[in-house]
């Protein structure tokens, strides 16, 4: 998949591109997190993944599902309400 | 692109019923098996979807916490299947593509056609001393080379054709039509004139010595009779000497008048595509006597577009007055009508001259100069 976050990553000095978690919210429909560790909870309503640094992302919504995962990247759709980073 | 040879082979959707699939996807994600769709569809049950390939590793992974059913497999699978396991099947078809491929490259007919008198195995032979023959790889053979060794090598081709239609040489013969010459055929006068020798070798002689002929008449027909008086049919054969006459005419004018360009002129334009054209630039003049120069350019070089840009130069002609003397030209005059008569005789050696004159007859400001030449020659031609 294309990895366009170290495209953006690479105009910004501030930001290294292994700065650890990454998601992107597309429309409400989609989200692409990339950099996580492991899926904590993983049900139709609600999706959490174990971050590096003891962070947790969340993501609520309905009819959620997973698509396109490997042990990089993964892609959220769904009708997506909230994501929070905890921790 | 190994993904993309993963979704070629296909996907196998799977259903899974257990506890805690959280931890079953962290474990397979892992052992780097790569998910195409994971969706809960209730609190123990699970449908997930991965490639084909992965199924076995997936399978070696579940043990007996989990239990598995297998929802469906995509068509991509099927083809998959269907082609990369059929080995014989891909055997075969590689087998055939080869064996096309090697067999349109070669010689498996020649064809030839037009030909009446000429034998084909002939053709045939000629060919194949060329090296060209069944099995023969086409990329060899030269159709230009060929067309132009069957002309050399057979006298009764007129002309010839060699193309190649996928495996087969098509070659297509106009014979040359018989002209008659080797028919008997007698002997025609070319010259108006009179009889002064006759030396006949073969035929019957029509003249003899003294005889008027004008041009055309026959002078030994293709006939004999052998000794019991039966009429034969013979190639005429003779020498025959005429006294004849031949003219050289030119006709000058001391008033003549001449047509010049006078500077003036007008240009049209037209654009053409394929034959249609259409008008660019006209600029209309009215010229009594005029010339036209006519260029024509592309304007692509390489004719991609067949537009053709078509330019007519209209020159205006004026005529002039030119007033020359006779007696300054009439020696280059006589010269050129003498020319004129020794040019009808279509040879120059050898010619037994009797007598040669020239007049000159004034008609106004025109003078009419005249050659006639007197000679004796071989007269006749087979017809």
């Amino acid at each position: 998949m294309l990895n366009f976050f170290n495209e953006i990553l690479s105009n910004n000095e501030l930001l290294s591109s292994n700065i650890g978690y990454k998601y992107l919210n597309i429309a409400g429909r989609m989200i692409y997190v990339m950099g996580y560790k492991d899926i904590l909870v993983f049900s139709n309503e609600i999706m959490s993944f174990k971050l590096h640094g003891k962070k947790v992302l969340s993501v609520k919504g309905v009819d959620l599902s997973l698509k396109e995962m490997d042990g990089q990247i993964a892609m959220i759709c769904g009708l997506i309400s909230i994501v929070e980073v905890i921790g | 692109m190994i993904k993309v040879i993963n979704r070629v082979k296909g996907f196998i959707t799977l259903e899974i019923e257990g506890l805690n699939i959280e931890r079953f996807l962290n474990k397979i994600i892992r052992h780097k098996i790569h998910i195409v769709s994971c969706k809960r569809i209730s609190l123990t049950l699970s449908e997930i979807t991965i490639f084909d390939t992965d199924k076995t590793k997936l399978f070696s992974l579940l043990k007996n916490d989990y239990n598995v059913s297998v929802g469906s497999i995509s068509n991509g699978n099927k083809i998959y299947k269907f082609l990369f396991k059929r080995y014989g099947f891909i055997i075969g078809l590689i087998f055939s593509i080869v064996c096309f491929t090697f067999l349109c490259g070669k010689v498996w007919k020649i064809d030839i056609e037009g030909n009446e008198l000429i034998k084909s195995n002939e053709i045939i032979t000629i060919l194949n001393n060329a090296g060209v023959k069944n099995g023969s790889r086409l990329e060899e053979i030269d159709t230009d080379y060929l067309e132009g060794l069957l002309l050399e090598k057979n006298d009764k081709i007129s002309l010839v054709s060699v193309i190649k239609i996928g495996s087969t040489i098509k070659v297509n013969i106009k014979e040359k039509v018989d002209d008659g010459t080797d028919k008997i055929t007698s002997i025609i006068s070319d010259f108006d004139g009179i009889i002064n020798n006759i030396e006949l070798i073969q035929g019957t002689c029509l003249v003899k010595c003294g005889d008027i002929v004008k041009k055309g008449d026959i002078l030994v027909d293709s006939y004999t009779f052998d000794g019991d008086n039966n009429k034969i049919q013979v190639q005429a054969k003779a020498k025959i000497y005429a006294t004849i006459w031949v003219k050289g005419e030119i006709v000058f004018d001391e008033n003549e008048t001449r047509l010049v360009r006078s500077g003036r002129y007008f240009t049209k334009s037209n654009l053409n595509m394929f034959g249609l054209n259409m008008p660019l630039k006209r600029d209309e003049e009215k010229y009594n006597y005029y010339e036209i120069e006519k260029f024509s350019k592309n304007i692509c070089k390489n004719t991609l577009i067949p537009f053709t840009i078509i330019k007519e130069k209209i020159y205006e002609l004026v005529e002039i007055e030119d007033n020359k003397s006779f007696e300054d030209e009439k020696e280059l005059l006589i010269k050129k009508s003498i020319y004129l008569a020794y040019d009808k005789l279509n040879a120059v050696d050898n010619l037994d001259i009797i007598s040669e004159q020239t007049d000159i007859i004034q008609v106004g400001s025109k003078y009419y100069v005249t050659t006639y030449v007197k000679l004796i020659k071989q007269i006749g031609v087979d017809k």
